[in-house]
């Protein structure tokens, strides 16, 4: 019985060669992006889980909100945190802290920079890293100690059993090793480095914390520790444990002006999944998530809609085998075998695909996702139930409904009442194409944005203006400056880039405001096009006149000035914060009372789009504590140019080649995110576009293959090719238009949703809704035009002799 | 062994009802060949469907060796056409897929049939209509004729109690025609029970007796007229 069944299976599949492939090939992209995502997810969702009891063993971030800002989270605790939640948090097991650096590494002629972690001795209790040698557990309790992975351990001494060897550190100390523990999984962890050494030493920067004071009472900043772990006691709930932390820490916080600090306990498996320190992982990893399941969808629909366009020719083989005594189950359990076979051959070709394109997805997103079924059991167990629900799913419409016509009813041939199963097509045709729409508007948007925060939202001119890190040396100037492709040159600190210094300030009439503080040479705005809406931008530097404060439209309207004219020869209106103001720019206290504004200039980021626009002052400050060269170019002969700036750093006695980079690359490296989304969803847009084709395509040779009675009629009844091209084509031009009335309103307000997490942002006009449809219908009519021309074009006696 | 008894059998669309069957009654006895003539649309067909319980009246009854058969479902008109009724189609309706012996053989796999006792009987069937060499030929690669004897095949395979026969000579020339008649014919000698409905007068003096129909109903029943050329 079931080799009879396999035989027509596999007859049926090689009898309709065209759709077959198209099923098969359809579903096989559907499922192989389902399996992408699903590995990809899954692969962020078991960061961590290489460790033993990691369920118990919780992350400290620090949380810092201020004033009229979002908070902000840092992947550091103070290093007072530790201590305290040790005594004090009755559900703390242990705490241990961790402090990267940078370091210098040598045994016998190997040597090299590495990163490692200076650890509390207790380390490995929380982290419980897989050891391959040695004793982890006591490894960091001497402070010479020093623990390798086995690819560091096979560097330097070519070998794992290297447990006390020596090696030496910095070039001023041996160390030993103690333990040699596994090489971390690629991301699977939040860890940088295996390598552990003893925060125990006197000369590690562990010990360098517990020595310094952690709150900088001048500036407000409190001095960030490394990584604090915590262990718990199993099954304690993070919520309770979160208010026993805040309940504790409660007074371990300096009270500054304007901000709140604390700490938040994040799973350590949870960490890089968390908004605050990774922002938009969680907004990526559902996109991931939804678009991969609507592919599936679009695929089951081709899949689904050609098995129940093509059962209709198997409606005579039901009548018959039912003649013969087939009872119902028998033949619903022969076509729910079949369409089980047909996805389990869809499935294995999407194995196969989505094994060969792992590597480049997970390059392009940089995650780690690993497909290797042969010891992966709950894949399998996945991909053998994905196949039984699919199957039977697909399968259920000639399976359920074909088996239980009459055989007396199917022998005469009276079978299907049209409208039915015609609607239900035409339905999940409707939704393969509102899918495809909305992947095409989504990525034309998010495209748009893109463009828009790296071009048009700046309002500065950021093109061809070269970044140099470096220290701001007059030499260094002068010489930039005469170079013959260079058109200007001035420094400025990396806050006024990045707007990554604030400071929390009291105004006179008592509100606190957060501004943002940017030290610059006050050439930088006329190298960067902006002009002052108020007030003349001061020749003099900051060694002449260090009280010139220049400030931003926001601030002058944050500060109370009725207008950016107003403010111009007043001093900063600020009742707390002046001296801390001094103190960032290394101002004396004399200038900082004297300040005047002296312009105000439009309001202009680097990352406009992404934050809001807030208050901010430049201010001049001494030049060697200048970060940044910026340089404008001329526009022509740019490498000849820049091969003249690197023999200028060269020639300057630099020991490296002087870092530089374009302000553009910059720029879009912010976006880098975004523009991978636009990129992304371009991709499934276009995979889409690839199933509704193949779909489209199958139901058109399946409607022709049941009318072709039908039009043979028709011509000899003298209906021409065009005639019958129009019907054909029309009949799937009106679901585009269902299609895109499905999908305007649900993306637009998914799309408006989305832009509205940008301060600045692209208007959603109508023209791409538009576009996006009429791509739809062109597409349409171009898949089914040409096979529909060559139905129109048969002779009719080849038609009516068709049965 | 059959007996209808006021048949009717009717079709209904959202607009209109058809009455195929007006108040019908037959007896066919056990071994009998009984041939149904009848202008087209008069109700053979569906008498013949109903006779062998692939569809059901909509009112009357239809004693089935011995059993009131015309209210069972679906299921329970299933177990007995499997266990004693065999078709012959007018169109052959042989399974596209499926080659010369798997055809033959699809009865008899509902039937639970074991593997070895298959084959002997699909080449015994095949044997009995002499196409036991074409066995592994796809139904495309076969006559008219030829495919008709593979239905014949099939439906003899599973021994059935009787046979119904639905104009198997009316896409046939008259020499194919002649040779299903032959085997058609020589069932009824082994005691099975063949109802054939036919426009052929020639093929129905083969009969042992027939019945015309018209608009639904019996207008006349008796020995097939020798007479007719």
């Amino acid at each position: 019985m079931l080799l009879n069944y396999l035989a027509v299976a596999l007859r049926n599949l090689a009898q309709d060669r065209l759709y077959s492939a198209i099923s098969l090939v359809g579903l096989a992209v559907g499922l192989c992006a389902a399996t992408l995502a699903g590995v990809i997810l899954r692969s962020e969702l078991s960061y961590e889980h290489f460790m033993p009891g990691y369920e118990n063993i919780y992350f400290a971030a620090t949380v810092g909100s201020p004033a009229g800002r979002a908070p902000f989270y840092s992947p550091g605790a103070p290093s007072f945190v530790a201590g305290i939640l040790k005594l004090g948090l009755p559900q703390a097991r242990a705490v241990t802290r961790i402090v990267a650096a940078d370091v210098h590494l040598r045994h016998a002629q190997v040597e090299a920079r590495e990163k490692l972690y200076w650890a509390d001795p207790n380390a490995f209790d929380l982290l419980r890293l897989p050891v391959i040698a040695g004793d982890a557990a006591r490894a960091l309790r001497s402070p010479d100690n020093i623990v390798l992975t086995r690819s560091i351990a096979e560097k330097y001494f070519g070998r794992v059993d290297v447990v006390g060897q020596p090696i030496r550190l910095d070039e001023a100390h041996e160390m030993t090793v103690a333990a040699v523990v596994e090489d971390l999984p690629f991301r699977g962890t939040t860890l940088e480095t295996g390598i552990f050494a003893s925060g125990l030493a006197t000369y590690s920067a562990l010990n360098q914390c517990d020595r310094e004071a952690p709150v900088n009472a001048s500036r407000g900043a409190v001095m960030l520790c490394g990584r604090t772990y915590v262990q718990v006691a199993p099954q304690t709930g993070l919520g309770l444990l979160q208010t026993a932390v805040d309940r504790v820490l409660a007074s371990a916080f300096p009270k500054f002006p304007g901000m709140a600090m604390s700490v938040r306990l994040i799973p350590i498996d949870r960490v890089h999944l968390f908004e605050g320190l990774n922002p938009g992982i969680q907004a990526r990893l559902a996109i991931i998530g939804a678009v991969a399941l609507s592919i599936l969808f679009a695929s089951c629909v081709v899949f689904v809609n050609l098995s129940t366009a093509r059962s209709i020719r198997r409606a005579l083989e039901v009548g018959v085998r039912k003649a013969c005594g087939a009872s119902r189950a028998e033949l619903i359990l022969q076509f729910l075998g079949e369409s089980v076979l047909q996805v389990g051959v869809a499935a294995c070709l999407g194995l196969a695909m989505a094994d060969f394109v792992l590597p480049y997805v997970d390059a392009f997103l940089n995650s780690g996702g690993e497909l290797n079924l042969g010891h992966d059991p709950g894949l399998v167990i996945a991909v053998v139930v994905g196949v039984l629900v699919v199957g039977v799913l697909a399968g259920a419409y000639p399976a359920f409904v074909l088996s239980a016509f009459r055989p007396g009813t199917v022998l005469k041939g009276s079978v299907f009442p049209p409208g039915g199963s015609t609607f239900a097509r035409q339905s999940l045709v409707v939704v393969q194409f509102a899918i495809l729409i909305g992947l095409v508007l989504a990525a034309s948007v998010i495209y748009r944005q893109c463009i828009y925060a790296t071009r048009e939202a700046l309002r500065v001119d950021t093109d061809e203006v070269l970044l140099i890190r470096s220290t701001c040396k007059q030499a260094l100037l002068n010489e930039l400056r005469v170079v013959p492709g260079v058109r200007a040159a001035d420094c400025s600190s990396q806050a006024f880039l990045d707007r990554t210094e604030f400071l929390n300030v009291r105004l006179r009439d008592g509100s606190p405001l957060a501004i943002d503080v940017a030290p610059t040479d006050f050439g930088v705005f006329s190298l960067y096009g902006v002009r002052p809406v108020a007030g003349i931008l001061p020749a003099d530097g900051f060694a002449q006149r260090p009280e010139h404060v220049v400030i931003n439209e926001t601030a002058a309207r944050r500060f109370g000035f009725r207008s950016p004219s107003e403010a111009i020869g007043q001093p900063l209106p600020l009742a707390e914060g002046l001296k801390q103001l001094a103190e960032t720019v290394q101002a004396s206290a004399a200038a900082a009372a004297g300040n005047r504004i002296v312009a105000v200039v439009p309001d202009f980021s680097f990352d406009v789009a992404a934050q809001k626009i807030r208050p901010a002052v430049f201010l001049g400050a001494p030049p060697e504590s200048y970060q940044l060269i910026n340089v404008r170019l001329a526009g022509r002969e740019i490498p000849e140019t820049l091969v003249a700036i690197d023999r200028i750093g060269a020639a300057m006695g630099a020991s490296k080649p002087i870092e530089r980079f374009f302000l553009n690359e910059y720029i879009e490296g912010l976006y880098l995110t975004v523009l991978r989304e636009a990129q992304a969803f371009g991709v499934f847009a276009a995979v889409a576009l690839v199933l509704a084709c193949l779909g489209l395509l199958g139901l058109s040779a399946a409607t022709a293959d049941t009318r072709t009675r039908e039009i043979g009629i028709r011509k000899a009844m003298g209906a021409g090719t065009t005639d019958i091209l129009r019907m054909l084509v029309w009949q799937f031009g009106t679901p585009i238009l269902w299609a895109s009335l499905l999908a305007w309103p649900l993306t637009g307000f998914l799309l408006l949703h989305w832009l509205d997490g940008f301060a600045d942002h692209v208007e959603l006009r109508p023209w791409p809704f538009l576009a996006s449809s009429a791509l739809a219908l062109v597409i349409a009519l171009l898949t089914v035009g040409a096979h529909a021309t060559k139905i129109a074009r048969a002779r009719p006696v080849a038609a009516l002799r068709y049965e | 062994m059959l007996k209808l008894e006021h048949i009717c059998k009717s079709y209904r669309t959202s607009a209109v009802e058809t009455a195929a069957l007006d108040d019908l009654s037959l007896e066919v006895q056990r071994g009998e060949f009984l041939a149904i003539m009848g202008p087209s649309g008069c109700g053979k067909s569906t008498l013949l469907n109903i006779l062998g319980l692939i569809d059901s009246p909509t009112s009357g009854s239809y004693w089935f060796m011995g059993e009131d058969v015309a209210r069972c479902s679906e299921a329970d008109l299933t177990v007995r056409r499997r266990a004693g009724v065999g078709f012959v189609f007018q169109n052959f309706n042989l399974i596209d897929n499926l080659s010369v012996a798997e055809n033959v053989e699809v009865g008899l796999l509902y039937r639970r049939v074991r593997g070895g006792e298959r084959r002997r009987r699909v080449a015994a069937a095949l044997e009995m209509v002499d196409l036991a060499h074409r066995m592994r030929h796809m139904p495309n690669q076969l006559s008219g004729g030829q495919q008709q004897r593979v239905a014949v095949a099939r439906a003899l395979v599973s021994e059935p109690r009787i046979i119904l026969a639905d104009e198997p000579t009316g896409n046939l020339d008259s020499a194919n025609g002649e040779s299903v008649m032959d085997v058609l014919s020589r069932t009824t000698r082994s005691g099975t029970t063949l109802i054939m409905v036919t426009h052929s007068a020639v093929h129905a003096r083969r009969a042992h007796r027939v019945v015309h129909m018209l608009d639904g109903r019996l207008v006349d029943s008796g020995e097939p007229d020798t007479d007719a050329a």
